[in-house]
């Protein structure tokens, strides 16, 4: 590719407007040609300043307004109602006997529950672990045992 | 995570109360939209009126739905007539671009003399010129998309583009 070739792409090849061959080829040049990279280099600087002068993004407040008028809009009648029926059951009244009746239910399962935990026994002793003997090699210990006591009188 | 869908599925989804293809529509197409019809209008509050009206419009219009791959530049059509007729309306196109007018040299941060550059540059364009180079540097839209939100022939589209960018890089050197 010659330098002519290049230069008169490098807009469509900093756009990503080129075909794939033609891309490379380009970038093969860039890699190669110091005179057309400086250039493209140029070129990124001065559209890099356009992009950024150019750049804003609208208020938070903007994104929640619009959010909630395409939520008014496009929710569907059943969506609706399902959400609505939900919120309807959440909020509904509930009688004081069943609150009470829900409260009681609650303790007694929590009485029973450490009831059960703390059940043992208190007429039975507590079963002792089995103690550990050391075995008794009376062939083996005696005249060790005489050799010990006869160097200690 | 960025929602892999088309805008067109997203579009359908929302149609159905999805809301999450809502908010990937908006962070996909939001802020270049805004930008764009900020440099047209000039003032904030309008702009996130008018963009909010666009984005409105543009999801009812069941009729006028664009082809697959066409939402951008049908988006930015919708947007550009809605601001081209809000200036005409308040009969004040000259006015705002006087309001567009850079603020004060005096003002010399490096970075304001930049946007004076920058605007100053711009102004100095053709409108179609003007108006293709920010479609392509705050819209991001293609080539394709450019052509369809001015009418003409992608070719056309393509040659105004390279024709703003040398004038602005002349701008730039001089």
């Amino acid at each position: 590719m010659s330098c002519e070739d290049c230069q008169s792409s490098l807009i469509d090849y900093h756009y990503g407007e080129l075909a794939e061959s033609q891309r490379e080829a380009l970038a093969g040049h860039l890699g190669a040609c110091g005179a057309c990279a400086t250039e493209y280099c140029r070129l990124h600087a001065a559209l890099s300043e356009v992009a950024r002068a150019g750049s804003a993004a609208p208020s938070d407040a903007l994104r929640t307004r619009l959010r909630a008028e395409v939520a008014r809009r496009f929710t569907t009648p059943r969506q609706k109602a399902r959400a609505r029926s939900l919120l309807d059951w959440l909020r509904r009244p509930v009688p004081l006997y069943q609150v009470a009746a829900l409260l009681g239910l609650f303790v007694g399962g929590a009485a029973l529950i450490a009831t059960l935990g703390n059940t043992r026994d208190l007429s039975k002793p507590r079963a002792r672990p089995a103690q550990i003997r050391t075995p008794l090699i009376p062939t083996y210990d005696a005249p060790r045992l005489g050799a010990v006591s006869d160097n200690l009188l | 995570m960025s929602d892999l869908r088309t805008d067109e599925e997203l579009v359908v989804a929302i149609h159905a109360g999805d809301l999450r293809a809502f908010d990937a529509l908006y962070q996909r197409w939001a802020a270049r939209l805004y930008g764009y019809m900020l440099r047209i209008l000039g003032d904030a509050a309008q702009t996130e009126d008018l963009l909010q009206e666009v984005m409105l419009t543009v999801l009812s219009e069941r009729t006028t739905s664009p082809r697959p791959g066409r939402f951008g530049g049908w988006l930015f059509t919708v947007a550009r007539n809605r601001c081209l007729s809000q200036l005409r309306q308040a009969k004040s196109h000259q006015a705002k671009l006087e309001s567009l007018q850079p603020p004060s040299a005096a003002n010399s941060e490096p970075a304001a003399l930049r946007d004076l550059l920058v605007r100053e540059a711009l102004q100095s364009l053709t409108e179609p010129h003007r108006e293709a180079l920010l479609l392509k540097e705050v819209g991001q839209l293609s080539y394709r998309e450019i052509a369809e939100v001015q009418d003409v022939p992608e070719g056309t589209a393509k040659s105004r583009l390279h024709f703003a960018i040398a004038a602005l890089r002349r701008a730039f050197s001089a």
